[in-house]
């Protein structure tokens, strides 16, 4: 479990966090949400102890990030958005990186190549950006850490990547283990996700998971006046209203519901505190 | 398992540096292989007295020229290298893979001192030395001492200069030194015959290392200094990590 108690981080004069605080549970995939600058990658930094916050703690199953504890480390892996990998195969990138993992599993690693449709016996240096991040996600899920954390996983992937790396992630998945992705390709982790954090100015402005979210919300292809939030699209129109007992669930938007939470955070919440 | 030093965890984590690196254990390395072969070619073409036809002793002469400035070359090399100890903080991705390796700092720290200078320095003193000796010149202990011990020494400046600025710094004020080195060698090899009023520090030091008591003391002030170097710099390591330069942008 990771644990984010009241921090604020700012970079020189600009101000990213301010009293934030957040938990991320096991068993669980966070899809972590936010506009442009929002804070992120500064989010996943501070967990990974990449970053210090200046007040406040952030501490991964009673370890203190700020520490870089290599028993932390250990036992969490974050995939950043660049990386580099070296000029070496990746059989041997993993003979190399596989004993700081403790929980690393080969036949993880094969089973998640092969939902790639990609072989060990490869150079790294000779892989496109797509291919060295698929390689690297492998790697990643294998190390078999409690926390997984990825920064824009699906970025340089093409369109059936995108699709093996939800199969690939959620076959990867128990109930030990924590998943954060955090993206702008929200329809790259629909259907993969189990909950949604969604920052904004400094704070969190949502945080609930997707069997709350489509216990009380509706999502519909059409404007509507009673609604929360409805917007214009190419169809017509698509709302987000308040779910009704004799409503039925609705398949969950979640470019919709970003919009609807960034336009209308306390009606949002709202719903959900009632 | 003990979170500061622990010495399997040290073991994969070297192992790593050296592959992820090659070039730190292969320039050298190959470098040295170059200045070994120079040398064997010229003892079995020109023979060890030094005698012979006109053609061999230009050959001679050249190959010891080659000799020289591969050495300086050397030296130089491990320089720029113990000035990149802490480059790993010089950007984004480096430093993340960096960080996020699961070993202790200090672990981190002694790998980086083994892969940057310890190997390559070794390797440099061993070819170097063996080929110096081999020549059959009656100073080149002394030399091979002079010279080791000025090159731990200087590492030890070095290792705290590139711990304090910034790589590209570092860089450019050794390949000044190393040209000016150089450019000094190239105009005057023989080193008894060297008359810059500046050099004459170094000729009262190389003749000093003539004796075995001196140069002992010199190669072991040489060596305090660099570990009491590498001791500093691991406290601006540690201070470095803190405050992540690419990750404060």
């Amino acid at each position: 479990m990771i644990l984010i108690n009241d921090i604020k981080f700012s970079y020189s004069k600009h101000d990213v966090f301010d009293n934030l605080s957040l938990t991320f549970n096991e068993g669980t995939i966070y899809g972590l949400l936010g506009l442009n600058g929002a804070g992120k990658s500064t989010l996943l930094y501070l967990m990974c102890g990449l970053l210090f916050p200046q007040k406040g703690k952030v501490e991964f199953n009673g370890h203190d990030m700020t520490k870089r504890s290599p028993l932390a480390l250990a036992d969490m892996f974050l995939v950043p958005e660049e990386f580099e990998l070296p000029r070496i195969t990746f059989e041997k990138y993993v003979r190399l990186n596989a004993p700081f993992y403790p929980k690393f599993s080969r036949e993880t690693l094969d089973k998640c190549l092969s939902g790639f449709n990609m072989t060990a016996d490869i150079r790294l240096d000779k892989l496109s950006m797509g291919q060295k991040k698929k390689a690297f996600v492998c790697f990643a899920l294998a190390a078999n850490t409690s926390l997984l954390i990825m920064d824009e996983p699906t970025n340089g992937l093409d369109i059936p990547s995108k699709s093996q790396f939800r199969q690939v992630v959620s076959s990867c998945m128990d109930d030990n283990r924590t998943i954060i992705i955090s993206t702008h390709q929200v329809r790259d982790v629909e259907n993969l996700i189990d909950h949604i954090t969604i920052i904004n100015e400094k704070k969190c402005v949502f945080d609930r998971s997707i069997a709350e979210i489509t216990d009380h919300l509706t999502f519909a292809a059409t404007k509507s006046e009673s609604a929360i939030y409805s917007q214009d699209s190419m169809g017509g129109g698509v709302s987000v209203s308040k779910r009704l007992i004799d409503d039925p669930e609705t398949p969950l938007n979640i470019e919709l519901l970003f919009n609807a939470v960034l336009a209308q955070k306390d009606a949002i919440n709202q719903v959900f505190n009632k | 398992m003990n979170s500061v030093f622990n010495i399997k965890r040290f073991w994969t984590y070297l192992k790593r540096e050296i592959v992820v690196n090659p070039k730190r254990v292969y320039i050298p390395a190959g470098l040295m292989t170059v200045l070994f072969g120079a040398f064997l070619l010229v003892k079995f073409a020109a023979g060890d007295s030094g005698d012979g036809v006109v053609a061999m002793n230009s050959l001679k002469n050249a190959a010891q020229s080659l000799m020289g400035f591969l050495g300086f070359g050397g030296a130089a090399l491990v320089l720029i290298y113990t000035s990149q100890i802490s480059n790993c903080f010089a950007q984004k991705t480096s430093c993340t893979d960096f960080l996020t390796v699961p070993a202790s700092m200090l672990e981190k720290y002694v790998s980086k001192i083994v892969v940057n200078f310890i190997i390559p320095t070794t390797l440099y003193a061993a070819m170097f030395g063996y080929t110096m000796y081999s020549w059959n010149k009656p100073d080149t202990l002394t030399a091979w001492l002079a010279i080791t011990a000025a090159l731990v020494f200087v590492s030890g400046i070095f290792l705290f200069w590139g711990a304090l600025f910034r790589r590209v710094a570092a860089m450019w004020a050794i390949s000044a030194i190393t040209a000016l080195v150089l450019l000094i060698y190239h105009f005057r090899f023989d080193i008894d015959r060297m008359n810059f009023m500046f050099l004459d520090p170094w000729r009262v030091y190389f003749n000093g290392m003539s004796d075995a008591g001196v140069a002992g003391f010199f190669n072991i002030v040489a060596v305090v200094f660099f570990i009491i170097s590498a001791v500093i710099g691991y406290f601006i390591y540690r201070r470095k990590q803190q405050i992540v330069k690419p990750f404060n942008r």
